[in-house]
């Protein structure tokens, strides 16, 4: 039996979602559902109604269950780059961002540092990764400074960039860094919203700073950390643009992901609809990483 | 780390443009500061058409991103409707669609509004897109806030939509804040989508007016540089200017709250 | 009162939007009646305007020059506007066959005429028209659009624009001075290895860059010309259709030569992870000996401020006990023009691409201030060009070489995905994570896997 209540409560609260949900149903959903359609059919990327044909599941035997035994690689070559880039990155920006949001809430007179910490945000267009190649190149300032300190073993001798195993490592700090500023602007505001009463309780009652960080401000931060976790993870799985600019996927297909697998499939060979389809299966992985992490998150709050 | 790229760029932007392909690594211009470089990309950038442009854009989708995503975020935390879990994880899943491959039905869905090359059409699929991170903060942040002010207004007898505005979002300026940032840049930077949804240069931006400064064989990346000064330094002043009243906002939402 | 300001402030925008997205843009569009044509080389727009000032002169259609800009951002441009028949009259596409979107284009086939097609140089089609082969090849291949599938041999969709030539290497001679070897062209691959090696240790200078950051640019450039020569046509085409093992002792040595180069520790250092303009500038900036490129290069070293008057070029050395053993630089077009299905204008679009391509007025100057070189017969008009457009025609031959064969081998299947690993692993040569050997047997190892999969 359905109480008059909840019946007035719904309709309120789809009232409320409305504008989002016109907006969704007018400008979001054609195009998801348009292109999960799309996987299952080849189509060069022109009048879908004249010219695609449907192929059922060939799409995904193609390159995820070796109906071409390089693509199938290429692609778990491309999606393992994708979680170690976004598990690095979650790895160091989390910390990071953390510290650099306590260490801005706690000084006195931080605007111009809150400004410095911005920066990058601000300047996260194409012409950065120009920055990032002088930075990492063979006699770039990353190889002149360990040389000038004295540290030779850590000077790459053809540039961070231009070795198989040490580019996903100059992608990963580039991830980091345009990654920080963000994340930090959400630890910010979290911290920020802290009721200070808690601290003082927890002073009160004797306990330890770092007890009051674990047992306090930890928890409070969790559900924002589970937003970052998501916004992060996706951004990882979804990367093309910078990848291509930096490395274009190389050297020797080191630094591929599945965004820059997607884009040739998709804009180059005119294969579309397979593109498509490597871009839909991932969205069933982050989605499954997703609703994991935020399971693990809550199961632990509670 | 931080201050380190960008005081590259001013270095690029300073040094001439051979200098500038040849040693990258270097911040200091080695053959004299070229302040010419500013005067030429000056004078052929009509700077303030793509400065009020790119206003315009990214104030729009700020705005929209907040009025129509707070709504829906404070009933996701506080109005106990049916089908709210489902509306929430399907939101949520939304961020994760893969941007490259809804590309093509995104613009064919404008074209069959009739909102193609128009502010509406480049506007309205970037708010939609920015809508899902936003409706996950704001429901966080307003569920964070007690639920006993939600019970005594009702008894008050505030409407909802009262109570939503009056109480709540006064509330919640940290996360206003928050957003409008993350919303407010990523749009003044975007350049793929602008350039697919267009057809005239009617509503070009800064960025996309400084791509096409350079018109040499090579990267100019003094050129590009400059050109990035002129789009990065109104961003980084906005900022100053209004971090000021959002730390009032933050000191104040957390006094409340 | 401050909420007030925001209402009021909000109003203000949505009634903006309301009257920026009415119906004030047809005018724009309306006053530009006349010709637009899209690009992506930026650089390329100041040639199609000067261009397009004069035919307008002479034919009173006013042409728009767009460029989008980057690649990547063109290729999404151009099919978002193919789906929504909004391309516009003229579009500058790469020069191939097959394109995927020739639904939207306007089949030429009636408007190439013998006569238009001998105003070309004799390969300049060789791009843009469908053959029987290509036909076959794509009805073999599973992932092949319906599009493709529709065409025919014969069919034509795009006129070339510009040619341009690779295999070519390039000299700094102030370097080679130091050792003795200025202006001497080496007699083989091998010996130019020396020349660079000997560069590299009688100076302080590297002996060769190439932009190694771009995985094929070292075989689509050089290699395939050392391989063709010392294999011969019939094995190259037979590598291609997974006929010849790669692993062959024979067939492997191109690759070795490769991986010898590389030993011989020649290379610019970080050259591998370098794009084409930042090993242009490397060698134009003096720190390598030689350097690999095409009939552009020349154009780009000297807009770069190089003095080229020290800088002398000739074709790529081939391997001792090659096939074939010179190797003549043939001239293949790099882009070409299309005309929309959608454009209301197609005969005044004809006459535009007409003038840009074949008519010497329109190609010079378009050359001339784009930097490029026309693909057809200027004959008389080619004085007009400006010296250094002028300088890339000579290094060229009208008489194919040997890739050129390859290229239109009536067998050949097209190169397929195993080739793409190739260019990556060939990298890793270079990095000395695989050796010519391991390479070889993972290439034959993916073209195995590939054929088993029907692909």
């Amino acid at each position: 039996m359905i109480s008059r209540r909840k019946v007035k409560e719904t309709v309120a609260g789809y009232l409320f979602c409305l504008p989002a949900i016109l907006l969704f149903l007018s400008v979001g959903l054609y195009s998801v559902l348009f292109s999960v359609f799309l996987s299952f059919h080849n189509w060069a990327g022109v009048d879908f109604a004249g010219t695609a044909r449907f192929v059922g599941l060939d799409n995904f035997r193609y390159f995820l269950f070796g109906g071409s035994a390089i693509n199938t690689r290429i692609f778990f070559l491309g999606l393992f780059n994708n979680i170690r880039i976004g598990f690095f990155t979650i790895f160091f920006v989390i910390p990071i961002a953390l510290g650099l949001a306590f260490m801005v809430t706690n000084t006195k007179r931080s605007g111009a540092l809150r400004t410095v910490y911005f920066l990058p945000l601000v300047a996260s267009g194409v012409g950065i990764f120009y920055v990032w190649r002088g930075l990492f190149g063979a006699f770039g300032f990353l190889n002149r400074m360990f040389s000038a300190l004295g540290l030779e073993f850590l000077v790459v001798r053809e540039g961070l960039l231009g070795n198989p195993r040490t580019a996903i490592i100059g992608v990963i700090i580039t991830t980091v860094w345009a990654g920080i500023p963000g994340t930090m602007i959400l630890y910010y505001a979290g911290l920020a919203s802290i009721d200070e009463t808690l601290y003082e309780a927890a002073e009160i009652d004797g306990a330890s700073k770092v007890k009051t960080l674990w047992y306090i401000t930890w928890p409070l931060l969790k559900p924002i950390t589970i937003i970052i976790i998501i916004h992060e993870l996706n951004k990882a799985f979804q990367m093309f643009e910078n990848i291509w600019v930096l490395t274009g996927g190389g050297p020797g297909g080191a630094t591929d992901v599945v965004g820059t697998l997607v884009f040739k499939n998709a804009f180059e060979l005119q294969r579309y609809g397979l593109a498509t389809a490597m871009g839909w299966s991932v969205f069933v992985l982050t989605l499954g990483l997703s609703l994991l992490s935020m399971k693990l998150f809550r199961s632990e709050t509670n | 780390m931080c201050l380190y790229p960008f005081v590259w760029m001013i270095g690029t932007s300073l040094k001439t443009s051979m200098e500038a392909l040849n040693s990258p690594a270097t911040i200091w211009p080695r053959d004299g500061f070229q302040f010419g470089t500013y005067a030429e990309v000056w004078a052929r950038l009509d700077f303030s058409r793509y400065f009020v442009n790119s206003m315009t854009i990214s104030v729009t989708v700020v705005l929209g991103v907040i009025a129509v995503y707070s709504m829906m975020g404070f009933a996701l935390a506080h109005i106990d409707f049916a089908g709210k879990k489902f509306v929430f994880v399907g939101f949520i899943a939304l961020i994760l669609v893969p941007g490259l491959t809804v590309q093509i039905p995104l613009y064919l869905n404008m074209v069959a509004l009739g909102l193609a090359d128009t502010l509406l059409g480049l506007v309205l699929p970037v708010i939609n897109g920015g809508g899902p991170f936003a409706v996950f903060l704001f429901r966080n942040y307003f569920k964070s806030l007690s639920h006993e002010l939600f019970d005594s207004a009702r008894i008050d007898g505030c409407k909802l939509i009262g109570i939503y505005a009056r109480i709540y979002m006064p509330l919640a300026l940290p996360v206003i804040g928050t957003i409008a940032v993350f919303n407010f840049v990523s749009s003044w930077n975007g350049i793929q989508w602008p350039l697919i949804i267009l057809r005239t240069r009617r509503w070009y931006t800064l960025p996309l007016g400084i791509m096409y400064l350079d018109q040499s064989a090579f990267s100019r990346w003094n050129v590009l540089m400059a050109g990035a000064m002129f789009s990065v330094v109104p961003v980084i002043i906005i900022f100053m200017l209004l971090q000021k009243s959002y730390m009032r906002g933050l000191v104040a939402g957390a006094i409340k709250g | 009162m401050r909420r007030f300001f925001l209402v009021l402030v909000l109003a203000l925008f949505v009634t903006g939007l309301a009257v920026s997205g009415g119906k004030k843009e047809a005018a724009t569009t309306d006053d530009a009646a006349g010709l637009t044509l899209w690009t992506w080389k930026i650089a390329m727009a100041p040639g199609f305007e000067a261009a397009g000032r004069l035919f307008e002169e002479a034919t009173g259609n006013r042409v728009t020059v767009e460029a989008f800009s980057p690649d990547e951002t063109y290729r999404q441009r151009v099919i978002a506007a193919a789906n929504s028949g909004d391309l516009p009259d003229v579009i500058n596409w790469w020069a191939a066959r097959g394109l995927g979107f020739e639904n939207t284009l306007v089949n030429l086939n009636d408007r190439v005429t013998d006569d238009f097609r001998a105003r070309f140089g004799a390969t300049a089609f060789n791009n843009s028209i469908v053959r029987d082969r290509d036909v076959r090849n794509w009805a073999s291949d599973p992932q092949t659009s319906s599009v493709v599938l529709g065409l025919q041999a014969g069919d034509i969709h795009q006129i070339p624009l510009d040619v341009g030539g690779f295999f070519t290497i390039y000299a700094n001679n102030d370097i080679l001075r130091e050792v003795g070897l200025e202006d001497t062209v080496p007699e083989s691959f091998e010996q130019f290895v020396e020349f660079a090696a000997a560069a590299a240790r009688g100076t302080n200078r590297a002996g060769f860059v190439f932009a190694g950051g771009l995985s094929d640019v070292y075989y689509n450039w050089m290699g395939r010309a050392v391989e063709a020569s010392y294999l011969g046509v019939e094995t190259s085409v037979g590598l291609i259709n997974r006929q010849e093992k790669m692993s062959d002792p024979e067939n492997i040595k191109p690759l070795l030569a490769f991986e010898e180069m590389v030993k011989a520790d020649v290379l610019l250092r970080g050259s591998i992870a370098m794009n084409i303009d930042e090993a242009d500038q490397a060698f134009a900036a003096g720190q390598a000996a030689y350097l690999l490129g095409g009939s552009f290069t020349f154009g780009q070293l000297s807009a770069m401020g190089m003095d080229v008057s020290n800088v002398s070029s000739f074709a790529v050395p081939l391997l001792e006990g090659s096939r074939h053993d010179q190797f003549l630089r043939n001239s293949f077009t790099l882009t070409a023009l299309a005309i929309s299905a959608s454009s209301p204008n197609q005969d005044a679009a004809w006459a535009l691409v007409e003038f840009l391509t074949a008519d010497p007025v329109g190609a010079v100057a378009l050359a001339n201030d784009a930097y490029i070189l026309p693909a057809a017969n200027l004959g008389g008009h080619t004085n007009q060009l400006i010296p250094v457009l002028q300088n890339m025609y000579d290094g060229f031959s009208d008489e194919p070489n040997v890739v050129t064969l390859v290229d239109n081998h009536p067998d050949s299947i097209g190169r397929r995905a195993e080739w793409g690993e190739l260019y990556n692993d060939m990298q890793r040569i270079i990095t000395g994570d695989l050796t010519a050997r391991e390479v070889a047997a993972r290439f034959d190892a993916n073209a195995a896997a590939e054929a088993a999969g029907g692909n």
